[in-house]
């Protein structure tokens, strides 16, 4: 039981760095990113190609830290003049042409069959670097949001020509912000990569990055909490589904599916009715003495 | 002293100004009238830099403007509002103001991670400043509530609030008073003045009349992308041109029967 | 030579059909809407359940497929896309992904992952040097038929040119009486049907899989912004030039010109070009608007 508990809460940890990745480009900075799966990939595969070619763990993690956010960078400066539905697509095809890169190139990330990655010493090694991870990430974006500078991300999200006209660059904060994030996506897949043992090209799809946004539109966009409870409701659906399926003998498969169609339903659900999540944005009050 | 010279611009066939130029000097409210389509609102896009003209070059104290960079040119002091005002909606008054605040080292990664120190002072001389204008706008009594939950008329007040915060030398405002009612047209007079006496520049595009007889120094007509009259607002009033461009006909029979 | 040209206009109708449901879509309520690729699965699924009725022709089948997934197609507006007219485009995208995840789990959960194979009558064509199938005829045959009728359908018909207006200025279409609510059903109907006609024909050229979606994702909305992503038959364009890019490209021996020695871009490298030649359009349309936006 308490390997369980340890196991879930090491995933949800996981996926919550992920969870406030996105949030800090869609939440905060209103920047519809359809590809944070990739630095997520990037940290993994890093993991990985690193181990199996005999470098030390931190040399595959350097490189993933390093590599991500100068990827973010052309992602983002070439296209930002374009439209949101270009950049969206744009995004989503890069993640797209990782994934498809890692599953045709056998001889480097081990193509379909992916890549081992030497494990943790022990699960709670596995969950301390995690909710470490967590926690930094946590308090990185928490500054963030409420800061100045998160305060423009939130002005460059209600109307970037607002923020033009008040004197500021959008693309410097998209670019900043994005680099942020794509860190701390990449941090999240070394520690998944180590935490697994595996790295495949089907833990990277298109679905695994709507996973995260259903994430972020359930817990509430915008705010980090949220978007952590957003995540971990994500996971223990997923856990305690599975636990449905063994319990009422249905195929694992069909449960999968129909656990992501739940999660389909619930993005489109709460985009509609609720758009500001669970835990939705707090109001910043001024309470100086005043009159 | 702001000259913009020869400015000529084309969208596609479509000539939206030709060979226009104006002025507006310092301690003073420049009026820029003229028909729906004439011109003006480009012209104020070509000064506040979103327009590349054609030809013709627009200078601020003798210095060229970076046209084309809307942000660079608010960066050297040139504010604007917008016909249909600008703001973050759903962030609070208090904290659209703030946004407003020129050169914030709290918006920097660097800054707010390494000199919190140094961010919170400027924040709080900021905030000190935001409440300031605000209630020279009569407004601080709303600093918490959202943007988005203002009226019309106050809002076009908060976007002239957020552009003072920056401390602005030229002030170039889009129909301030469209849509507004009376009394806060008032406020916005009063405010007008208080910028011209503070010895800013000011461009104000109005179709109000009142207005623009009311606090413009000298006011700029122009018809289908030309300039037609220039002078005081008296001038104006009086000149044929203008008369017959907005009406399309002279105001008085030339001949009695 | 003969043979990328066949390939590519094989290839290139496959993809065009499901492409210009994106156009529509984008044309009339302005938003990329990325669960139209799940339509197309949803058609080849319903086509091979049709198709299994013991008795019934094949065409037969596609075309209750395309009946019915345009049905659904129409439901998906009826019950989403309806309530959301309103919001920002991003949103209608984001949602738009949470409808596509909900389809294709669904289709999942229903059918199963693994693959199917139709059960199709073709025979090898050998001609001046160059192969190729009955089905590949066919594909090639039905687009053009369908992008016959659909253009003639918008600009020779009442309703296609009520649908032509709803496109260029909707505001302006529905002050002047026309149905606007009505007219975007028949749209979605359209494009369902389109996608579902495409979904069977790629199927029945290679197997029906759930993961069908992620291999022809890319492709089409490539196809959809080379050709411009609001012009309807600029989608069928950009099929073409994308089709013929990546055969021409694949098929061309880079290692004789450079270095003497056969070689050849890896076929699974196609969708790189897919990917290449959205960024090139892309970047020319952003270098393109610099320097007066409105």
């Amino acid at each position: 039981m308490i390997d369980f508990a340890i196991y879930l809460v090491t995933v949800a940890a996981i996926w919550s760095v992920l969870a406030i990745s996105l949030n800090l480009q869609f939440g905060m900075t209103g920047l519809v990113n359809f590809g944070q799966i990739l630095p997520f990939g990037i940290g993994a595969y890093a993991a990985g190609i690193g181990a199996s070619l005999g470098y030390p763990w931190w040399v595959g993690a350097i490189a993933a830290i390093v590599f991500a956010p100068l990827c973010s960078l052309a992602v983002v400066f070439p296209t930002r003049r374009l439209s949101q539905d270009y950049w969206a697509l744009i995004t989503l095809a890069a993640a797209e042409i990782f994934r498809l890169t890692m599953l045709n190139t056998p001889s480097v990330a081990g193509g379909a069959d992916g890549v081992m990655v030497p494990r943790f010493g022990s699960s709670t090694t596995a969950l301390v670097v995690s909710l470490a991870l967590l926690a930094v990430s946590f308090l990185v974006a928490e500054r963030i949001s409420r800061s100045p500078f998160g305060r423009m991300l939130r002005v460059l999200r209600e109307d970037e020509v607002l923020a033009s006209t008040l004197g500021r660059n959008p693309m410097r904060y998209q670019a900043s912000v994005s680099m942020v994030a794509w860190i701390m996506g990449a941090a999240a897949g070394i520690a998944y990569g180590h935490f697994s043992g595996y790295v495949a090209p089907t833990s990277f799809t298109v679905t695994e990055t709507f996973i995260i946004w259903t994430a972020v539109i359930l817990g509430g966009p915008g705010r980090n909490i949220g978007v952590i409870c957003g995540a971990i409701i994500i996971q223990v659906l997923g856990v305690s589904s599975r636990f449905v399926a063994q319990w009422v003998d249905l195929p694992s498969d069909l449960v999968a599916n129909l656990r992501l169609a739940l999660f389909g339903l619930l993005l489109v659900v709460m985009f509609i009715y609720r758009p500001q999540g669970l835990v939705p944005e707090r109001r910043e009050v001024r309470n100086a003495a005043r009159d | 002293m702001l000259r913009a010279t020869d400015i000529s611009l084309s969208f596609g066939g479509l000539k939206a100004l030709s060979k226009v130029s104006v002025e507006a000097a310092p301690g003073a409210v420049t009026g820029l009238i003229g028909p729906n389509g004439s011109g003006k609102s480009t012209l104020l896009n070509v000064i506040a830099g979103v327009y590349v003209p054609d030809e013709g070059t627009v200078t601020l104290n003798g210095e060229p403007l970076p046209l084309g960079r809307p942000e660079r040119v608010a960066q050297r002091g040139v504010g604007r509002t917008f016909q249909v005002p600008k703001l973050a909606h759903r962030l609070t008054v208090f904290q659209n103001m703030l946004a407003g605040e020129k050169d914030h080292c709290g918006e920097t990664l660097a800054g707010i991670f390494l000199r919190p120190g140094k961010v919170a002072r400027q924040e709080r001389e900021a905030a000190e400043r935001a409440d300031s204008i605000l209630r020279r706008l009569g407004m601080a009594h709303k600093a918490n509530d959202l943007a988005g939950s203002l009226s019309g008329g106050q809002q076009k007040l908060l976007t002239m609030g957020m552009l003072l915060m920056a401390d602005p030398a030229v002030l170039l405002l889009d129909e301030p008073a469209a849509g507004v009612n009376p009394v806060l047209i008032e406020q916005q007079v009063e405010f007008l003045k208080t910028l011209r006496d503070e010895g800013r520049i000011v461009i104000l595009i109005e179709h109000n009349m009142d207005m623009i007889a009311n606090v413009c120094d000298r006011v700029f007509v122009l018809d289908a992308g030309s300039l037609i009259a220039a002078g005081t607002p008296a001038d104006i009033r009086a000149d044929e041109t203008v008369i017959r461009s907005y009406l399309g006909q002279p105001a008085v029979p030339r001949e009695q029967p | 030579m003969l043979q990328v040209v066949i390939n590519s206009v094989v290839y290139a109708s496959e993809i065009a059909i499901i492409a210009i449901g994106v156009s529509l879509c984008y044309s009339i309520l302005r938003f990329t809407n990325f669960a139209h690729i799940q339509l197309a699965i949803v058609g080849g699924y319903l086509a091979y359940t049709f198709a299994s009725i013991p008795g019934l022709p094949l065409p037969v089948a596609v075309l209750l497929s395309a009946i019915a997934t345009g049905l659904i197609a129409v439901l998906v507006d009826v019950i989403v896309f309806s309530r959301i007219r309103n919001i920002s485009p991003e949103g209608k995208m984001i949602v738009s992904w949470g409808v596509a995840l909900f389809i294709r789990s669904m289709v999942a959960a229903i059918y199963g992952g693994s693959a199917k194979v139709f059960d199709v009558p073709t025979e090898v064509v050998v001609m001046q040097g160059a192969v190729f199938t009955t089905l590949d005829v066919t594909v090639v045959a039905v687009t053009l038929v369908l992008m016959v009728a659909l253009h003639a359908f918008l600009y020779r018909t009442r309703v296609g040119s009520a649908l032509r207006a709803l496109a260029s200025n909707y505001d302006l279409a529905v002050t002047r009486g026309i149905p606007g609510d009505r007219l975007i059903r028949l749209m979605w109907f359209l494009s369902g049907a389109l996608a579902a006609v495409g979904g069977s024909l790629i199927a029945m050229q290679t197997r029906l899989q759930p993961s069908l979606d992620l291999i022809i994702l890319l492709p089409v909305f490539a196809a959809v912004t080379i050709g411009g992503i609001s012009n309807v038959f600029g989608a069928v364009i950009g099929a073409i030039v994308l089709s013929f890019a990546q055969n021409l490209l694949v098929w061309i021996d880079f290692g004789m010109i450079f270095t003497g020695k056969p070689w050849h871009i890896p076929t699974q490298f196609r969708d790189y070009i897919a990917v290449l030649a959205l960024l090139i359009v892309l970047l020319m349309k952003s270098s393109r608007s610099t320097g007066g936006k409105k």
